[in-house]
């Protein structure tokens, strides 16, 4: 039964073949990870994280700011935004407001009826 | 009480039992808490064999109907018309009745050890197993007042729901929710007001057949205001705000009933476009639901990702799952008048969907609750490596942001590729735009998993996993791996019967009248 073609109306897809893919791949990585070395000293620079050849610091590297770059990109976006979701509830039945105002508009200039 | 006696009354039985259920739990919390615990269980297990037994004997006969106080249970019409309150059980309505019992009972067997050092706990329970009543009765009501009831019944079990912590933030966020309920349930009893005005009828068969007759302008305002408040109630943009601000103050117990309500509004809009207003939407709403769908997903996806808080991020991930479902639905939606097998697929996506979603985003809530009960932090800078301590954890997060995400072999793939294939030949640039989607969404998990399982070991304490709450997670993982190894099976015993029945109007009319 894994093995039966998924049938969309212009293509397919088998799950079976990702799950035999996923095993190669974790095969592989188990080969990778057998290869490397127990051959460090406890204690000395061996052991310290790397973290762009500075000085890491005490606590986890965070991965917190890792879209960075894309915030910054987008700087003017979530300006807009954020300006959006203020969280007071008078701007949440705005938007309803709004919503219903647009739904109707929609539908009636739509020429639905 | 013989099997066919529940199949019979199994629509009534399905909302009457978490209602009795309910009233009863504080009197049980009385004699002891283990004893209240077992009335609740014993409760949701039989209300979910009934809706089960429901959901078999319509997949094998077709539709129930239900006529609450006739001397025969499918009299509906004595008169010519119908009266009472009328209960419809299709292969729609039963999958996500028994989706929602479902929920309703995984939830509980989570809050068993989850709630036991907490205060209220008769309350939460009774509120608990009202959302559940009204859930129930939103996916099997026939009539546009009984509709409005069950909403208000589970805006208000809902609210008192997020405001289970009493704390400032979760009495700020109940607020919220009520306030927004409320308007919406104003606008939704308005427009049911028009179509009883016109039609002088509450049953949604009996306005569907005289809306096929005569149409006009007071349908569209009804239609205006009752899709406004159910989309208010899924939480799609630009009403959305609501939706993390609960999800995030909620005990993650409740969060998982949150989410399914928030599908079961998109039910009730689906059932009521599909049924009733189809003279009278044309394409146009359809491509309103396109747009707003790929809106919820831009927007949902760019405000989860500077998110800190885990519970607050989920929540805006969950507004970009409801885009999914309304891109899917709103294709379907725009050729209703041809239904080409493209049409189709659009609607099996959606639907197929809606469970999946119900199931992924289930899992990831609880195991962030998981996360919180092991190490009483939620705040995602404040954890790290927490692989190395809580395997389990790990493994269960990794398999639910794998599905929110779409990636193969997890369910949310599965129904993601029928959305994606559909929108691309209604227009190419809403598929670029659900992919994008999915691959921020990917990246936005992944920094998660990164900020939270990896790194060195977490030194903090990390307490014990309960084994009930394992267990829940457990299932959850189970159903979205096999819905994603076999998703012809999910389509076709319950996407398939679900879609036919959503499609079949004029046997919906013809069963009810």
């Amino acid at each position: 039964m894994i093995g039966r073609l998924f049938i969309t109306q212009s293509g397919m897809w088998n799950p079976l073949s990702f799950v035999v893919a996923a095993v190669i791949i974790l095969v592989i990585v188990y080969i990778i990870r057998s290869t490397g070395t127990k051959k460090y000293k406890k204690g000395t620079e061996q052991t310290v994280a790397f973290f762009s050849g500075g000085k890491a610091p005490e606590e986890n590297v965070h991965p917190e700011n890792l879209y960075w770059g894309f915030f910054e990109a987008m700087k003017r976006y979530y300006k807009w935004l954020m300006k959006f979701h203020t969280g007071i509830v008078n701007d949440y039945v705005y938007s309803f407001v709004l919503l219903v105002v647009v739904v109707a508009a929609v539908l009636l200039l739509g020429g639905a009826v | 009480m013989s099997v066919e006696f529940l199949i019979e009354h199994s629509p009534a039985l399905a909302i009457a039992l978490p209602l009795v259920a309910a009233f009863a739990a504080p009197l049980f919390g009385k004699l002891g808490s283990f004893l209240r615990n077992l009335w609740v269980l014993l409760m949701l297990a039989f209300t979910e064999l009934v809706v089960l037994l429901m959901g078999q004997d319509v997949l094998a006969n077709g539709a129930r109907v239900y006529a609450l106080g006739a001397s025969v249970p499918s009299l509906t019409s004595p008169f010519g018309f119908p009266i009472r309150i009328v209960l419809v059980a299709d292969a729609m309505s039963a999958l996500f009745a028994v989706t929602a019992v479902s929920i309703a009972l995984l939830a509980f067997i989570y809050s068993w050890k989850y709630m036991s050092d907490k205060g209220g706990v008769d309350k939460f329970y009774t509120l608990l197993l009202l959302l559940t009543a009204a859930m129930a009765g939103l996916c099997l009501t026939g009539d546009f007042f009984t509709l409005f009831v069950f909403l208000e019944v589970s805006s208000i079990a809902s609210a008192g729901l997020v405001a289970y912590n009493r704390s400032g933030k979760s009495l700020e966020a109940a607020f919220k929710y009520t306030v927004v309920s409320a308007v919406g349930a104003l606008f939704l009893l308005f427009g049911v007001g028009i179509l009883y005005g016109k039609y002088h009828l509450l049953n949604m068969a009996a306005i569907a057949a005289e809306m096929a007759i005569s149409s006009s302008f007071l349908d569209v305002a009804a239609l205006s205001m009752l899709a406004s408040a159910l989309l208010l109630k899924s939480g799609a943009f630009p009403v959305h705000m609501w939706k993390p601000d609960a999800y995030q103050q909620a005990p993650v117990n409740v969060t998982i009933m949150l989410v399914t309500t928030a599908l079961l509004s998109l039910y009730v809009l689906f059932r009521i476009c599909f049924t009733i207003f189809v003279p009278v939407m044309g394409s146009t709403l359809g491509w309103l639901a396109v747009v707003l769908g790929a809106a919820s997903i831009f927007v949902g996806v760019t405000m989860a990702l500077p998110q800190k808080n885990l519970r607050r991020l989920i929540g805006y991930a969950a507004v970009a799952e409801v885009g999914y479902i309304l891109m899917g639905v709103g294709t379907s939606m725009v050729s209703i008048s041809r239904m080409d097998g493209f049409a189709v697929q659009a609607l099996s996506g959606g639907v197929f969907h809606m469970i999946n979603d119900v199931l992924d985003m289930s899992l990831i809530f609880l195991v962030a609750g998981g996360i919180l009960y092991v190490t009483k932090k939620q705040d995602i800078t404040e954890l790290s490596g927490l692989g190395h301590r809580s395997g389990f954890l790990t493994v269960m997060f990794a398999i639910a942001l794998l599905a929110i995400s779409g990636m193969p072999p997890m369910n949310g793939f599965a129904s993601k590729l029928l959305i994606y294939e559909s929108v691309y030949f209604l227009n190419p640039m809403l598929a670029i735009i659900g992919i994008a989607g999915s691959m921020m969404m990917l990246a936005l998990f992944v920094k998660i998993f990164a900020s939270v399982f990896l790194g060195a070991p977490y030194r903090g304490i990390v307490a014990p996993l309960p084994l009930s709450m394992a267990f829940v997670m457990c299932v959850l993982a189970f159903f979205i791996i096999v819905f994603g190894l076999f998703p012809n099976v999910a389509l076709d015993l319950i996407v398939t019967p679900a879609v036919q029945a959503l499609l079949g109007k004029a046997a919906y009319i013809g069963g009810v009248i």
